[in-house]
């Protein structure tokens, strides 16, 4: 049958893996929205045959038991989610390989060294060979597409999950792809087999048996797997490497013997022996743990790694010839002669403009209150200038962390969660349901902005849509409150007024208080924006209020040589009005349009 | 120029949110992919995007491995503003160029100073011969859209590069929504021939005006009621434990006098320098005004 060619394409790491299940006939993808994987499922959302359920996930742990589910009904399955969000589908993590699947189960882990966008960096690697599971390391674009496409009959050979770990820098970066041929899909169904399925001790301990008499095969297996492979060239020094790493020590020393391993569970043993035997020096270059390093040492093998190359941050090109060169494999350049540079401009992330969490963290700061904060953007309520926060630690975590300190007898100031939404739903339920249940004296605000906006906008059970359909239930979260034992208030958090007034009664109450602030999101699903303000010049007295505020759109009036009064930006304005609630002189009005 | 299948070179795209480096790095990598190149091009997403600063790094050449440009070998910066360009300057070769947008996004971060007023940001022209600043804000509107200034800059870089205009116009084409192709064509056509009309950047950041400020409390007047503590924008003061203000990092003061014009018992004067001088506009002090 003559196939169709398909061009050469650039894409992201994200979506060649997104065709990667497509062309494998995936029929069920789920997972919840968390840089760097965020952009597989969206970008399935749009290339996948219409019968092929795409959905987010309330969270990872729901996300990866949705799709067992599905693999055991015989629906080539596909999780996705980022390193942290693996340590939430923990439970059924570890027991998915007893479990074992139907069809095959693929599940993309986006680890981010150098936390572009994470609260830790840790290597899934680990949490891979934990589980005793194939994992995969695509290095490129092009292998993420073949990776992910292998991964799924891999994972129906040997009857259990397979992990596709990947880092920023393969999610995030892009190049050329040729896809190949697409294979249909088809569901199986589910048949009985309690025996495999139940997780019964009885039935737990004969999966324990089977599993662990899978995995030294499994070893034999990858010992003959392509995507391991020697490129041997000079015997001087020899490189173990994968992932991202391989790619920067192929362009920083071309010369050098490469065992590239595109499969880091389980290791293949035989393989690595034989080639430090054939180099003369054998150095891992590895992004974050020295996870190869280690097991490599294990085995008996003399390696060098990580007292050259660092093991917090990610690896680049530059690391990894410091690297070589602090282990004298490459020369130290000459000494250039160095033009200096004014150092770059400051330029942390913000709160959009108009964004509906700025006054909920003003008021806090006003009051003074012990801020626990959550994953999102209102992260960013913990820097310059509204520094409203005084913990944040993983999802979900805020209203847990306020019950503890409100147990451990803080009293002086009133304790406050803040959580948005996505995150309330995703793992804040649980927490508010014990601050009920044992009573504490805290104040929750749930900033409710109607999407999961860090992400970039995806649907949540809050929303009354998921990515693929137009209209699902949606999950009230003032009801859910209710239904907990606790009536919330909700306020408009562009009223400063009646926000100021709202949260502090709310602190002011004993026992679990909640308020709900309710305006949606201003960047996503959908930009908003309203009548813009402008500064009036002659009634700013330069009494810098408005600055704390920490909009974009608010600067300082360079034009002349004045006090450096107020000056908005009205193109970025979206026109809330908090900045003119706030100003003392009323100087700040609405634009007139002519 | 070199045949440009055989061309390779690393360029770096830098921004801020939302002035379309993303857009630009896939123009240009479209360009190379239409000429059989190999590509690697990094982005950043998620947290840096909000309000953050964006770049695309992209290598392109017969093979290239990973995505990232080391130190001294960036060939081409191409800033869609002023400030973000330093950030890469340490990387580029000795033969390198930078294509700057004069346009300057100040951020908030920068204008942290509000004693004295200083302005974080490197204003002052860069005086190196491999820096070339561009009006682009300026040629994208005349082309019709400010919003294109970005394609303005890639049209300087297409000077440099031996890829056909034919391909970069392709490539436009193919990556800019449909409505708005003309007005980019013609902002790209503005970059390629405005090399010449290239001004060096030479602004100057206007000087503030400092208002010296003296705080007068009179203690035995303030009954604690905490006005003054909530309503100062720099929070300076605090009630002790006598439930009496008191100052802290009183050099935060900018002498706006809030709290003067609130205190319900005239415990606090702020005198300035600048006298009735900063607050006697039109209107005067409008927190009184009656209506």
């Amino acid at each position: 049958m003559a196939s169709v060619t398909k061009p050469r394409q650039l894409l992201l790491g994200n979506e060649a893996m997104a065709w990667g299940a497509v062309d494998a006939g995936v029929r069920v993808v789920t997972g919840y929205p968390g840089t760097p994987s965020t952009e597989a499922l969206e970008y399935l959302a749009k290339i996948a045959p219409e019968d092929v359920a795409v959905q987010w996930a309330t969270n990872e742990k729901v996300a990866l038991d949705e799709a067992i589910g599905a693999a055991l009904s015989g629906a080539r399955s596909l999780v996705t989610m980022k390193h942290v969000g693996l340590n939430v589908a923990m439970d059924a993590w570890m027991t998915s390989p007893l479990v074992g699947v139907n069809a095959g189960l693929v599940v993309l882990v986006a680890d981010d060294p150098g936390m572009h966008s994470s609260q830790n960096e840790q290597d899934s690697r680990y949490l891979g060979r934990f589980a005793g599971v194939l994992v995969f390391e695509p290095s490129d674009s092009q292998e993420c597409y073949q990776f992910v496409h292998s991964a799924f009959e891999a994972s129906e050979k040997w009857d259990s999950p397979v992990m596709i770990r990947t880092t920023t820098r393969i999610s995030h970066s892009s190049s050329p792809v040729s896809l190949g041929e697409a294979e249909i899909g088809t569901a199986k169904g589910f048949q009985r087999n309690p025996g495999k399925y139940v997780m019964l001790p009885v039935y737990a301990r004969a999966g324990r048996l089977r599993h662990l008499e899978r995995l030294p095969k499994m070893v034999e297996w990858v010992e003959s797997h392509p995507f391991n492979q020697e490129e041997m060239r000079s015997t001087e020094i020899g490189v173990i490497a994968t992932g991202t790493a391989y790619q920067y020590v192929r362009d920083v020393i071309p010369e050098a013997s490469v065992l590239k391993l595109g499969i880091t569970n389980p290791l293949p043993e035989n393989m690595i022996r034989n080639f430090a035997s054939k180099v003369n020096r054998l150095i891992v270059v590895e992004e974050s743990e020295p996870y190869l390093e280690d097991t490599i040492k294990s085995l008996g093998i003399i390696v060098e790694g990580k007292t050259f190359f660092p093991r917090a941050g990610e690896l680049s090109s530059q690391s990894v010839r410091i690297g070589l060169q602090k282990a004298g494999v490459l020369r130290n350049p000459l000494e250039e002669a160095k033009y200096t540079w004014p150092g770059p401009v400051l330029r942390p992330p913000l709160l959009c403009p108009g964004c509906p969490h700025v006054t909920p963290f003003l008021v806090l700061r006003e009051i003074g209150a012990y801020v626990n904060g959550d994953i999102g953007c209102y992260t960013l309520g913990a820097s310059e200038p509204l520094m409203a926060m005084d913990t944040c630690l993983a999802m979900g975590s805020s209203i847990g962390m306020a019950v503890g300190m409100a147990k451990a007898g803080v009293r002086d100031k009133a304790i406050v969660a803040t959580i948005g939404d996505s995150t309330f739903l995703h793992g804040g339920i649980p927490g508010l349901i014990d601050a009920v249940w044992n009573n504490a004296d805290i104040s929750v605000i749930i900033l409710d902005n109607g999407t999961t906006a860090m992400t970039g906008g995806q649907p949540h059970p809050g929303t009354a849509h998921n990515v693929r359909a137009a209209s699902v239930p949606r999950i009230d979260i003032a009801e859910v409150c209710r239904a907990v034992g606790v009536e919330p208030v909700v306020v408009d958090p562009y009223d400063v007024g009646a926000t100021h007034r709202t949260i502090l009664a709310a602190t002011k109450k004993r026992g679990v208080s909640v308020v709900i602030t309710n305006r949606p999101c201003v960047q996503a699903p959908e930009k908003i924006f309203g009548r813009t303000y402008e500064v009036e010049l002659q009634r700013c007295d330069g009494c810098q209020l408005c600055m704390n505020i920490g909009c974009p759109a608010l600067g300082w009036d360079l034009s002349f040589n004045d006090l450096r009064r107020a000056r908005i930006d009205s193109d970025q304005c979206s026109g809330c009005t908090v900045c003119a609630q706030l100003c003392p002189q009323s100087a700040i009005v609405p634009i007139i349009q002519d | 120029m070199i045949d440009p299948t055989q061309m390779q070179a690393n360029i770096v795209i830098a921004g801020v949110g939302g002035q379309g480096v993303i857009l630009a790095g896939n123009i240009l990598s479209d360009v190379c992919l239409a000429y059989g190149l190999d590509v690697k091009k990094a982005e950043v997403h998620g947290m840096a995007q909000r309000g953050g600063s964006v770049s695309a790094q992209i290598r392109f050449g017969s093979e290239v491995h990973g995505a990232l440009i080391e130190k001294g070998r960036l060939d081409f910066a191409v800033a869609f503003e002023w400030a973000e360009a330093l950030r890469w300057m340490p990387l580029l070769s000795p033969e390198g160029t930078a294509f700057v947008s004069t346009q300057e996004v100040i951020p908030p971060i920068a204008l942290r100073d509000r004693v004295a007023g200083r302005v974080d940001y490197p204003l002052e022209l860069v005086h190196h011969p491999r820096i070339r600043a561009i009006d682009a804000p300026s040629l994208a509107k005349e082309a019709g859209n400010v919003k294109t200034a970005g394609v303005v800059l890639l049209g300087a870089l297409s000077m440099e590069l031996s890829f056909s205009y034919e391909a970069w116009i392709e490539a436009i084409t193919r990556r800019v929504p449909g409505k708005v192709v003309d007005v980019n064509l013609r902002a790209f056509g503005y970059g390629r021939r405005g090399k010449k009309s290239v001004a060096p950047y030479s602004a100057r950041m206007p000087e503030p005006l400092v208002r010296k400020a003296w705080l007068h409390l009179e203690e035995s007047w303030c009954k604690g009621c905490g006005i003054c503590v909530n309503v100062c924008p720099e929070r300076i003061w605090v009630l002790n434990e006598r439930d009496v203000v008191e100052t802290v990092s009183a050099e935060r003061c900018t002498g706006c006098g809030l709290c003067e014009k609130l205190c319900p018992d005239l415990a606090i004067d702020v005198l300035t320098d600048l006298g009735s001088q900063a607050l006697g506009h039109e209107g005067g002090n409008v927190l009184w005004q009656s209506n």
